[in-house]
């Protein structure tokens, strides 16, 4: 018989979150406040935050002990499922092993309830009795209005208007999981009143949503505010992903000679490939490796420059290290989800700087098609952003054809697109179309990089 | 087909990867807030010239206004916000 899914015993699923900053060859670069130009403090974030992510945020220690409260909520759907991707293998006729690591059977279909839960935890834990956020059509809302669920936590969602309106499911998660949620702009916020003022039917903005949400906050003593991508503790949550994946490819007898997954915010890669990566720092796996894949029409990591950048072109917010386009870019077409932003995750930035990661550009059809094709043999509908990661998986699957080499290779699989039908529906129907950009129009954006001195 | 600066019709719509739905052209116009959302080129690179566009029907004004608006980082928007409150 062969086995497809590798299955970890609940009584053997981590009990700590890995945290790379205990091994980085160079610590990480802090991030920097425009006005003084010196690295944002504790102080600055206790207004958002509990001081236990807060220290997570800056930690480096290597383990850092999952609390037993958020363990018993991670085994209603952990350990999640290791899969082997046999029939996928079979229709690209290749010799490679290509195993998938599927978060998308959590209640709320992706990765995001890894720390959504332990958010929750931690607020509840410091007193803390509501939480906010942003959402637009509503994925980390969702994930969040669970996790506060399990903990008695309220939580209230800024919904970007339009989503309210009119893509009202993940709404209704939300809701049925107890959270109320408020379309944006709302009356209950001065962000949200100016807003209504000037433009009673204004449709709304994350942007918009994100302000409303930290006003709410940091107004009211009782509140703290959620973000769900970006941070180093929100990385810090994900690593169970691939703590209990380095256990199920033990079962498996296999070890990875690539690790693949989409890069935007980065979580759920980083989730994964953090914990494998120790080994190559270590010098026990010097040849892993770790590809983050990026749409063509964006290349941030594969053709821009690790510097840093304003936040935004008006530079009245803080400044981030990563990999840049530069502040006067206007991207081109893109339509996956989560790899929109224009810097993404300074951990995963500065391992690419370190030359531990590398990144792929991957064009938007040729993702769907892999989308498809992963639909059709693994009968999963796998959401925009790790089509990502299969295309690039299937890539390296058909060099192995042309090899004869039976690499090993492991796709970071976020989650299902169930939500997200009517882009496969555009790809079905023929309304995707592809865009590279050219070196000089890229060239020209870096040039407009602020100075920072290092 | 040569693309134009005309913008498509108003059952014309492309997916947004900020919102992660379906949206008419006149959302990203007005980017939920008045000024054009950030991601305006990206989202209708395909369809029309729309930084032709903008260029052409934006006053200087609106037009710096859509610039300095652009391509803000998430943390970078939150901090922002705490900063006003």
């Amino acid at each position: 018989m062969k086995r497809a899914m590798f299955f970890l015993d609940q009584k053997d699923m981590p009990t700590h979150w890995y945290n790379i900053q205990a091994d980085l060859p160079e610590p990480l670069p802090p991030v920097l406040h425009p006005a003084t130009g010196k690295p944002i403090g504790p102080e600055d974030l206790a207004p958002l935050f509990p001081m236990e992510l807060i220290k997570q945020e800056v930690s480096t220690e290597r383990w850092i002990e999952i609390p037993e409260e958020v363990q018993d909520v991670y085994r209603s759907w952990r350990p999640t499922v290791l899969h082997r991707a046999y029939r996928l293998e079979k229709a690209l006729d290749t010799p490679a092993k290509i195993f998938y690591k599927y978060e998308g059977t959590s209640q709320a279909g992706s990765h995001k309830p890894n720390t959504a839960v332990a958010q929750a935890y931690y607020n509840k834990k410091e007193g803390i009795k509501r939480l906010t956020t942003e959402t637009g059509a509503g994925q980390w809302g969702s994930a969040l209005a669970m996790g506060c669920s399990f903990f008695g936590v309220e939580l209230k969602v800024y919904m970007v208007r339009i989503s309210y309106d009119q893509k009202p499911y993940r709404r209704i998660l939300m809701e049925t999981w107890g959270a109320k949620c408020v379309p944006s702009p709302s009356p209950d916020t001065k962000a949200g009143r100016e807003m209504l003022e000037k433009w009673p039917d204004c449709p709304g903005s994350l942007g918009l949503a994100i302000s409303e949400a930290v006003e709410d906050a940091v107004t009211r003593d009782d509140t703290h505010y959620s973000l769900g991508s970006v941070l180093n503790h929100v990385l810090l949550h994900q690593t169970i992903i691939g703590e209990e994946t380095r256990k199920q490819m033990e079962m498996a007898d296999a070890y990875p000679d690539i690790i693949v997954g989409c890069i935007g915010g980065g979580s759920n890669f980083a989730g994964q490939f953090l914990p494998w990566i120790r080994d190559k720092i270590s010098g026990d796996k010097p040849d892993l490796r770790i590809i983050c894949v990026e749409p063509e029409s964006c290349p941030t990591m594969t053709r821009g420059i690790y510097a840093y950048d304003f936040g935004d072109t008006a530079g009245m917010t803080p400044l981030l290290k990563m990999h840049t386009l530069g502040h006067s870019f206007v991207p081109p077409p893109i339509h996956a989800g989560g790899l929109r932003y224009h810097g993404m995750a300074p951990i995963i930035c500065h391992l690419y700087n370190l030359g531990l990661i590398e990144a792929v550009s991957a064009p938007q059809t040729a993702v769907f098609e892999a989308g498809v094709k992963f639909a059709r043999t693994e009968g999963i509908i796998t959401g925009p952003e790790p089509c990502h990661d299969i295309k690039v998986a299937i890539d390296e699957a058909l060099k192995c054809r042309e090899s004869g080499q039976s690499k090993t290779i492991l796709i970071a699989h976020s989650g299902h697109g169930h939500f997200d039908l009517a882009a496969y529906d555009a790809y079905l129907s023929g309304k995707l179309r592809d865009y590279a950009l050219p070196e000089e129009e890229i060239r020209k954006a870096q040039e407009e990089l602020p100075k920072v001195g290092e | 087909m040569r693309r134009t600066s005309k913008p498509p019709s108003s059952n014309t719509a492309v997916y947004c990867p900020e919102l992660g739905q379906i949206v008419q052209f006149s959302y990203c116009r007005n980017g939920g807030e008045g000024v054009p959302c950030p991601k305006i080129t990206m989202c209708w690179y395909d369809v029309f010239l729309v930084e032709q566009y903008l260029r052409e029907n934006l006053s200087s004004c609106e037009w710096d206004k859509f610039l300095a608006q652009r391509a803000k980082h998430r943390f970078a928007v939150v901090l922002e916000a705490m900063a006003k409150y």
